[in-house]
C-alpha cells in the first residue's frame, strides 16, 4: 500500500510542477530580514501571551479576593465568637467572655455572643448603670454607633459625664459598660446607694425586713452588672424571705 | 549579526525559492507560503544549532506540512489570501489559463486535503511517510487523498484523462 505517489509522467503531478515552477519567490524578502521578522513575530508572540498570561493571573485574584469574604460563614458559632477582638479592647474582651462562660445562668454556651441592638445594648447599660449608681432620668448613650454589639462586650458611653455619682468620686469610674445578657440586669431601684454597712464580717447583710419577692433573682450585687474596672465582684447574697 | 542569524540568512538564501513554493502549494496563495516559511523558521529558530545541517531544510518543510496541516485549527493564521480566487498575476510568472485553474482548484480544497494532495501527488510521498510525517493515521491520508482527487478532478473537468479519472492509484508504479 506504500507506494510511491504517480511517476513523472503523471498529468497532475505535470501540472503541479508547472504551477509550482509559475510562482515567484518573493525576492523583496532576503534571509536576514525574513529571520528578522521571524524573530518580531516570536517576540510579539511572547509578549501577547505574556499579557494573556497577566491578565489572567490578575482575573483570577482579583475573582479570589472578591469571591474568598463571601465564603466566610457567620450564621454558626465560630471559635471567639468570630470576632477580632476591637482595638483597645482586647483584654476586656477576653474578661468578659471569660465572665460569660463561667457564670452563665441563661443556660448559654459558652462563647456563644448574641447581637443585641444599639436601643438594646443602650437600655441594658442604662439599668446596669442606674443600679451601680443610682436612678435618674439620664439614659445611657453608646459612643460608638457602628455596632454590632454583643452581649458580655463593654461599650463605651458617651454621656457617663451626665450620670449623678454623688457621694462617689467619679474620677476612677470607668465608662464602659459590659452589656449584660437578657434577664440579667437587675431591675431598677434595686440597689440602695450607699449601701449598708456588712452585718457580719464576711460582708453578708442580713435580709431586709418586708423586702419584696420581685427583686432580682440574684441579688443586689451582680457580678456580670458591674463596671469593667474600679469594681470587685461580689457574692450572691439571698433576698426576700 | 549572530552566527545563527547568518546560518538562517545564508540558508534562506539559497534555499528561498524551493520553500516558498512547497509553502505556495501547501496554502495556494503565495502571501500565506511565505508566511508559511516565515512560520517555520520561526519554530526552528530554538532548535536551529542542534539540527544536521544536512537535514535543515527536511526539518523545515516538515515544519510547514505540519503547519499547513493543522491550519484547520487556526483559519485565521493560515488562510489563503483574499485575492485567493482571482490570482494576481504579479504573483505567477506566465500564469497560463490552466495553472489559474489549477491554482483556483488547488486554494478552493480544505487545508488538509490540500496538504495531503501536495506530498502525494507533488511531493511523490507514499501514504504511510505521509502519515508518519503528518502525525496522523495512514487511513486519513488515504482518504483525504482520494477526496481531494474527486474533487480536483470535478472543478476541473478532468473526465477526458484517462490516465488520472479511472483510479490514480491503478495509474502508479511500485518503484520499490
Amino acid at each position: 500500500m506504500n507506494q510511491p505517489a504517480d511517476d513523472r509522467g503523471t498529468p497532475l503531478r505535470e501540472r503541479l510542477d508547472r504551477l509550482a515552477d509559475s510562482v515567484s519567490a518573493g525576492n523583496d524578502i532576503d534571509g536576514a530580514q525574513l529571520y528578522r521578522q521571524g524573530l518580531q513575530r516570536r517576540r510579539r508572540r511572547v509578549a501577547a501571551t505574556t499579557v494573556l498570561v497577566a491578565a489572567a493571573t490578575a482575573l483570577v485574584i482579583a475573582g479570589g479576593a472578591i469571591w474568598l469574604p463571601g465564603m466566610t460563614d457567620d450564621s454558626g458559632p465560630v471559635p471567639d465568637n468570630g470576632r477580632p477582638p476591637a482595638a483597645g479592647q482586647g483584654s476586656h474582651h477576653a474578661r468578659a467572655n471569660a465572665q460569660a462562660s463561667d457564670e452563665d445562668p441563661g443556660g448559654r454556651s459558652a462563647g456563644q455572643a448574641v447581637e443585641v441592638s444599639q436601643a438594646e445594648a443602650e437600655h441594658r447599660c442604662t439599668i446596669v448603670w442606674h443600679n451601680v449608681w443610682g436612678p435618674s432620668d439620664v439614659k445611657v448613650e453608646l459612643s460608638d454607633d457602628s455596632g454590632p454589639w454583643f452581649e458580655g462586650d463593654p461599650v463605651l458611653i458617651a454621656n457617663a459625664r451626665e450620670f449623678d455619682y454623688s457621694p462617689f468620686d467619679i474620677s476612677n469610674t470607668d465608662e464602659r459598660c459590659v452589656i449584660p445578657q437578657a434577664g440579667l440586669e437587675d431591675n431598677v431601684d434595686s440597689v440602695e446607694l450607699p449601701l449598708p454597712a456588712a452585718d457580719d464580717a464576711a460582708g453578708i447583710r442580713a435580709p431586709a425586713a418586708g423586702s419584696s419577692a420581685g427583686t432580682s433573682p440574684i441579688g443586689k450585687c451582680s457580678p456580670l452588672i458591674a463596671p469593667t474596672t474600679g469594681w470587685r465582684r461580689c457574692s450572691a447574697r439571698p433576698t426576700g424571705t | 549579526m549572530t552566527s545563527t542569524q547568518d546560518e538562517v540568512a545564508s540558508f534562506v538564501a539559497a534555499r528561498r525559492q524551493g520553500l516558498t513554493r512547497f509553502g505556495f502549494m501547501l496554502t495556494g496563495d503565495p502571501a500565506a507560503g511565505e508566511d508559511l516559511v516565515q512560520e517555520a523558521l520561526v519554530r526552528c529558530l530554538p532548535s536551529w544549532g542542534r539540527l544536521d545541517p544536512q537535514g535543515v531544510e527536511a526539518y523545515v518543510r516538515k515544519v510547514m506540512a505540519r503547519l499547513a496541516w493543522k491550519a484547520r485549527r487556526h483559519p485565521l493564521r493560515m488562510h489563503p489570501s483574499s485575492d485567493q480566487a482571482e490570482p494576481a498575476t504579479a504573483d505567477i510568472a506566465d500564469a497560463s489559463a490552466e495553472q489559474t485553474d489549477l491554482r483556483r482548484a488547488l486554494t478552493s480544497l480544505p487545508p488538509q486535503q490540500r496538504v495531503v494532495l501536495v506530498l502525494r501527488y507533488w511531493q511523490d510521498l507514499s501514504e504511510a511517510e505521509i502519515a508518519e510525517l503528518l502525525g496522523c493515521r495512514q487511513g486519513t491520508v488515504k482518504s483525504r487523498a482520494s477526496r481531494a482527487y474527486a474533487q480536483l478532478r470535478q472543478e476541473l473537468d478532468w473526465s477526458d484523462d484517462a490516465a488520472i479519472a479511472d483510479n490514480p492509484a491503478t495509474a502508479r508504479r511500485d518503484v520499490s
